[in-house]
């Protein structure tokens, strides 16, 4: 029997977070997608400061070229931070959604101190071989100014997943005790405003690394209309997938999916 | 007899075929599919396919259809060889049936032979003895006990029903003999239903020896003597050689005419070979092979005799004697020895898998005393898994079999075979094994000698090169973009300087001579100030990232140390040199300098190295430091430059020690921050400095180093300075600047003036800005002043004109610093930090976000109590500043809310005392607000690390790299463990690749460009690029080589994907002055086409979606228009700025 989570609550959240993350918060019993009301906020608002849109359930969650994401109501977390650019030119976006993951997992190990989590490439965490969270960032302009908005979704206690997904995506927690949700909001806010800052460092690369669980895998990585098999040996001081293909070349790539994996 | 057909393929079909024409017969082969382009069916004088719609094994036994082909072209005979038919009774009785000639023996003794328990029987029938063993269940234990009293132990319970290497159970003594019975018994009826045992007597190290007989078809029969065949893996034999000197001559005598007598007993016709296993002078008959064998070659090439022939002959009913003119059994002898090495495919790294694949170059051995027999091997040659892996036989012949293991040797070493792997270097261990070239090896020898699996990588192997070449044409070097000309300098250096003239002694002669104390005192002696020449350095390291490779330094280095005598020494090691050799050069560091010793024998070699980290980033355990001191000292390190981010001594002490203890310079370190000169910057005062270099000096320093990292020591504050310590102590003064404030010379100008003892200075085409002062600079700075540096200004000129040449090789490294920063006085930013601080400042994206960070970081400093700033303490600032400016805190509001505050790891962990004990301490308020009840540390964290276990280290190493590492190695895998292993993987694919000249290494070769690399002294590799085509549908390019002449292919899949290569054409980039071109942003790939040609859009409609490291970028319309033209298709790859739509 999954457990009750509280709903989530802009108060709340509020209060588990510290003064200087000063994000605006934004919650929603349902929305169609955080991170379309992330846009829709840049684009009417023209704001240059930090916003965080987190909704209850979504009935039209999206993930990465657009696919669904399940987010029914009670059991999970989507939120959206929309980041005013100056200029996108100085963004680094290997290092950004490699420390995105490292950072969502920092927040959730504070609720969920005994689960280990693991990453795909790019920022895919994973519990027990199911993928319990997505985070996809999108870079759009508003009015002349960069935006990029960072969509992270949690399955934390989310259950009877659609057969189609069913094998490949978990809850976080599965039976018993309650789980703050609201709590997890703030841990992740506050772990992302803490990398945010110094992202750039790389930093979070040595976490990253062991929490990487393609090493020494024979994957398949498809990007656009071709697709590389080899084994993952690591990923790059810019985030970039190491791949030692069938033919012994190591390559790093910046693009594209991992769509198979061999442990 | 006219025609022959050969029932077989590759190498014995190609051996059977020379037989027939030297015959003056017509040789007809047989090929499966898959053997279509074997050179079997084309060195035959006619050639059909068989078994066509068979597997490719099935296709040579498909009897029917050989002998179709056979009766098809009127063939007279068949040879089956060895294997496939040879041995097949049905298909001797077709052949017969057919009136086609079997060569080889009746079908009835194949029948016989083929028969284990037959075979047996003839032998003991023929009274030749045979493994001892029971012939029915023993019926009690009694009668194994009297068989193990009878023949000795061990012996081998063998349960009757089972088989396969079931039910089998060794018994090694006689006191076991009794409950390993029962047991067995027991277990066998369980397992198999019965408990019936039978016995055998278990040869713990035998040898196998096979005796070769022919016998014709006139009742006589003869031996040409026995083989050796005892080097056996998994019952596969792998070297045969000829006769068996191990063995009494008496002995193989006895065996020889043991087996003539089997064969003779049943009439026996054509060749066959009998196999005996010999133990302590016994020897057991094992089985009859009624065939010819693969190893009949040894036999030959020691009696002169052709086997083959003599089948061919056998076959067409003649005499041995009469007709074929073979000498009496009494009169034939042998001559010297010879050996067989079986060259397959096999890889012996693993576990001698067979490779498959194309044979891309192939050289073969030659010349006195070597034989081939060879399957296909020539360049294109594809090696299929459908049959075995032998690629070639390899025999030699010589006077013995010492001298014969060392001609295979040198064959072996003649072998060029690429494309597939083979298990040459496994029979050259064997070869040079001294129970092999003693003739000793028994059949357990390869099990028994795990150390054959040891191979030594060659040094340079030219494949290796050229593969490395081919991978960076094609594939760039990570992070260097590709140039359209590579750089060579405009002349060649050549070394024509003069030998150092005799009465010129060198800093590294007084060492030699006089020990430490011995420069020490000679140093104090000199009148004239010294020079230090740190390009090898630290002048790369700051201006091009370290980047500066081995090879650029040997190349000057006999030279330097011949125009520069005078130089007190060279830093040329150290610092961050040795991590990026491995990570970025993919060279070790151990050979750089023991490289460059070799090549500067009386130069004082100098190297980085910081307190407690050695060459690394974190703490390593005494015993590590230690022993990285005592193999820098021993491969040539003399003067090490000890230091510490906090200048914090206890960090310093233990390695002083070490230095001291391996008989070396020891220079402890003061890192110079602050402005002695501001009275309102009291913290770092002259005061402090003195009594910080006091206890340098009492701590055992045998000079004293100033190091001013950031630039920031004023002229006049050098002044100052070096007159007090040089006042204050007894040792020498060296002092180390940067030029990143514009005022280095000046301030050695001063501090010469001073007394300093030594002063850093880099060659001219290097220094300046982030590098040290220039060396000439400096020369001429002192004109007129009594302390000028004793040096040939020419020579200095003519040194320089050599380093001009290499400064563009690196200019892709460069750190963009192309002035002097004054304001670095203020912000004390060492110029390493200062461009990538810059950089992450304006990802803030908070308008003159640099401005505010440079601001705070001064701030920070002084929140942290003023402390000394160099990697990594310096790094702790910087995320400090960082982290206030994205939270817009004020010093005050981090000690008013500093409670509720998340700070920076770094920060956290210098207040917790990670990196050691800043200067006065940490300020106790701020260290409370940031630890939050952690516990910091007081002593020093090297201290708490428990003592590295070098010999676990050794063994998990060894593990990992599958040999046994060299103590450096096993040393550089505890300071780097991923880095080193990362560096073991390209070095296993690439070879040493320090021997390419930059360019070449950066960015491989051109189309039409020649590149001579020169491996070793004499060695030359010429590297011809003839053409790279167009890539394939798997994106995969052919180059063509020509290497030391010789045409080569390699091919290389091109994964940089839409790489703009000369032949093909690249995508257009959008004109960014053309507001109605729009293009990429991000190099990734295309995602979503939103529109199409002829569609109206609005301003911010949202036209292409990309994707990188995924993050979806959506191109928007800058304006309202037409689509005039998309460029871009769902699924392509595209770089930044490529062309996506086209408005109008």
């Amino acid at each position: 029997m999954p457990a009750i989570n509280n709903p989530i609550v802009l108060a709340k959240i509020q209060s588990f977070l510290a003064p200087t993350v000063a994000v605006h918060l934004h919650t929603y019993a349902e929305v169609g997608s955080t991170n379309v009301e992330a846009k829709t906020f840049a684009r009417t608002s023209q704001t240059n400061e930090i916003q965080a849109f987190i909704a209850e359930q979504q009935s039209a969650g999206y993930g990465r070229s657009g696919r669904k994401f399940y987010s029914p109501e009670g059991t999970g977390i989507y939120m959206s931070l929309l980041l005013p650019m100056a200029r996108i030119a100085d963004f680094n976006v290997g290092l950004f959604t490699t420390g995105a993951a490292v950072s969502v997992v920092d927040a959730l190990q504070v609720s969920f101190p005994k689960t280990v989590f693991q990453l795909k490439w790019v920022n895919d965490i994973y519990v027990n071989r199911q993928k319990c969270c997505g985070i996809l960032a999108e870079h759009f302009m508003a009015a002349g100014r960069d935006y990029v908005v960072l969509g992270i979704g949690i399955n934390v206690t989310t259950a009877n997943f659609p057969a189609d997904i069913a094998r490949k995506a978990g809850g976080i927690q599965t039976e018993g005790g309650a789980v703050d949700r609201n709590r997890i909001v703030a841990d992740v806010l506050s772990a992302f405003w803490r990398m945010y800052p110094t992202y750039q460092n790389g930093g979070h690369l040595a976490k990253y690394r062991d929490l990487f669980m393609l090493k020494d895998c024979t994957v398949r990585l498809t990007v656009g209309n071709d697709s590389v098999v080899g084994t993952a040996l690591t990923v790059a001081d810019d985030g970039g997938l190491v791949i030692e293909t069938t033919d012994g070349t190591i390559r790093t790539f910046r693009s594209g999916e991992v769509t198979k994996v061999n442990f | 007899m006219k025609k022959i057909l050969i029932a077989n393929r590759s190498e014995i079909a190609t051996r059977i075929i020379r037989a027939c024409h030297e015959l003056g017969l017509t040789a007809v082969a047989i090929y499966a599919k898959e053997d279509a382009l074997s050179d079997h069916r084309f060195e035959a004088d006619e050639a059909y396919q068989v078994g066509a719609g068979d597997q490719p094994v099935a296709a040579y036994l498909d009897m029917d259809d050989i002998i179709r082909v056979a009766k098809a072209h009127d063939v007279d005979a068949i040879h089956p060889g060895y294997g496939f038919l040879s041995e097949n009774a049905a298909f001797a009785r077709k052949c017969a049936d057919a009136g086609i000639t079997f060569i080889g023996p009746k079908p009835e003794q194949l029948d016989m032979f083929g028969d284990k328990v037959t075979a047996k029987q003839v032998a003991t029938d023929a009274g030749v003895s045979t493994i001892p063993g029971t012939k029915e269940p023993v019926a009690s234990y009694q009668e194994a006990a009297e068989f193990g009293a009878t023949h000795g132990f061990p012996i081998m319970l063998k349960a009757a029903m089972g088989g396969g290497g079931r039910g089998m159970r060794v018994v090694d003594k006689p006191e076991d003999l009794k409950e390993a019975f029962e047991r067995a018994s027991s277990e066998a009826t369980q397992a198999f239903g019965s408990g019936e045992i039978y016995l055998e007597k278990l040869l713990t190290h035998p040898k196998h020896v096979e005796v070769q007989v022919i016998a014709d078809q006139h009742g006589h029969t003869m031996h040409l003597f026995e083989r050796d065949c005892s080097v056996q893996r998994r019952n596969q034999k792998m070297i045969e050689f000829a006769p068996a000197v191990a063995l009494p001559q008496a002995l193989r005598t006895e065996i020889c005419n043991a087996a003539v007598k089997l064969m003779a007993s049943v009439h026996y016709v054509n060749a066959a070979t009998v196999e005996f296993l010999v133990e302590d002078g016994k020897y057991y008959f094992l089985e009859v092979n009624p065939r010819v064998q693969v190893e009949h070659t040894v036999t030959e090439l020691i009696t002169g005799i052709d086997i083959v022939q003599t089948q061919i002959k056998i076959a067409q009913g003649q005499d041995l004697y009469a007709d074929i003119h073979l000498p009496k059994q009494n009169e034939l002898t042998y001559n010297g020895a010879a050996i067989q090495c079986r060259v397959t495919t096999e890889d012996p790294a693993n576990d001698f898998m067979p490779d498959t694949g194309t044979i891309v170059s192939s050289k073969l051995p030659g010349g006195n005393g070597v034989r081939l027999d060879v399957g296909s091997v020539f360049n294109g040659a594809v090696v299929t898994p459908y049959f075995d892996s032998l690629l070639a036989k390899t025999c030699v012949h010589a006077a013995d079999l010492p001298t014969a293991a060392r001609k295979m040797t040198r064959a072996l070493n003649e072998f060029k075979i690429q494309g597939v792997k083979t298990n040459v270097p496994y029979l050259r261990n064997v070869m040079a094994h001294p129970t092999f070239q003693a003739g000793e090896a028994n059949t357990h020898f390869i099990g028994d000698n795990p150390d054959l699996f040891n191979f030594k990588q060659p040094a340079h192997d030219p494949a290796k090169l050229v593969q490395y070449l081919a991978d960076v044409t094609v594939n760039g070097f990570s992070g260097v973009p590709k140039r359209a000309e590579k750089y060579y300098p405009e002349t060649t250096f050549t070394d024509d300087f003069a030998a150092i003239p005799a009465g010129v002694e060198t800093a590294k002669d007084v060492l030699d001579r006089d020990g430490v104390d011995g420069v020490k005192d000679w140093l104090l002696h000199q009148d004239k100030v010294l020079l230090t020449d740190t390009t090898m350095r630290d002048a790369h390291q700051s201006l091009f990232a370290t980047r500066m490779r081995t090879k650029d330094m040997l190349t000057v280095a006999e030279a330097t140390q011949k125009a520069l005598p005078q130089l007190f020494s060279y830093e040329m090691w150290g610092g961050a040199t040795f991590d990026v050799a491995y990570r970025f050069l993919n060279e070790d560091p151990w050979a750089r300098l023991k490289q460059l010793r070799k090549a500067m024998p009386r130069t004082l070699f100098q190297m980085l190295f910081r307190g407690s980290n050695a060459v690394g980033y974190q703490d390593y355990p005494d015993n590590v430091i230690q022993d990285f001191i005592a193999e820098s000292a021993k491969n040539g390190i003399d003067v090490f430059r000890i230091f510490d981010s906090l200048n914090w001594l206890p960090q310093m002490e233990k390695s002083i020690e070490a230095v001291k203890d391996a008989g070396k310079i020891a220079e402890g370190t003061i890192c110079y921050t602050g402005d002695i000169l501001d009275p309102s910057r009291q913290k770092y005062n002259l005061a402090y400095y003195k009594q910080l270099a006091l206890n340098l000096q009492s701590a055992g320093s045998d000079m004293l180093a100033i190091k001013d990292m950031a630039g920031v020591l004023k002229p006049q504050a050098a002044y100052e300075l070096v007159s007090t310590l040089k006042d204050a102590l007894d040792i020498p003064v060296h002092l180390h600047t940067h030029d990143t404030t514009g005022n280095g010379v000046a301030t050695y100008v001063a501090a010469t003036k001073a007394g300093v003892d030594v002063v850093d200075v880099a060659a001219n085409a290097f220094s300046g800005t982030t590098s040290q002062p220039s060396m000439g600079a400096t020369y001429y700075a002192l004109s007129g002043n009594d302390r000028q540096p004793d040096v040939d200004i020419d020579n200095v000129e003519k040194i320089n004109r050599y380093w001009e040449g290499v400064r563009p090789y690196y200019t892709d490294f460069s750190n963009g610093v192309t002035g002097a920063l004054t304001n670095i006085y203020q912000t004390q930013m060492p110029g390493g930090q200062y461009s990538n601080l810059q950089q992450q400042s304006k990802s803030l994206g908070l308008g003159d976000s640099w401005a505010t960070v440079q601001k705070t970081y001064t701030a920070v400093n002084d929140m942290f109590g003023d402390i000394i700033k160099v990697t990594p303490s310096s790094k702790v600032v910087g995320d400090m500043a960082l982290f206030m400016v994205q939270n817009k805190l004020t010093p005050q509001d981090v000690y008013d809310k500093g409670d509720t505050l998340d700070f920076p790891k770094s920060v956290i962990d210098f207040f917790a005392g990670d990196i050691g004990q800043p200067a006065g301490g940490f300020p106790e308020k701020l260290q409370k607000i940031v630890l939050k009840g952690r516990e910091p540390l007081t002593v020093r964290p090297g201290s708490l690390a428990k003592p590295a276990d070098f010999e676990a280290t050794a063994t998990e190493l060894a593990g990992k790299l599958k040999r046994t590492p060299t103590h450096l190695e096993v040393l550089s895998y505890l300071i780097y463990p991923q880095v080193f292993l990362d560096y073991e993987k390209r070095y296993t694919r690439y070879g040493d690749v320090s021997v390419l000249d930059t360019s070449s290494f950066f960015q491989g070769i051109r189309e039409g460009e020649t590149v001579t690399i020169e491996t070793e002294p004499g060695k030359t590799l010429v590297v011809k690029l003839n053409t790279i085509s167009a890539p394939d549908a798997d994106n995969v390019r052919t180059l063509s080589f020509n290497v030391n002449g010789r045409l080569q292919e390699i091919t290389i899949k091109d994964v940089t994907i839409k790489q703009a290569a000369a032949a093909t054409s690249s995508k257009p980039k959008a004109d960014a002055a053309d507001v109605n071109q729009i293009g990429a942003t991000l190099s990734g790939s295309v995602v979503k086409v939103l529109v199409k040609d002829g569609q109206k859009v609005q301003a911010g409609e949202s036209l292409i979606v990309t994707e990188a490291m995924k993050m979806e970028t959506t191109i928007q319309a800058p304006k309202a228009g037409t689509v005039k033209q998309v460029s871009a298709t769902v699924g392509e790859t595209i770089e930044n700025g490529d062309l996506l739509v086209v408005l109008s």
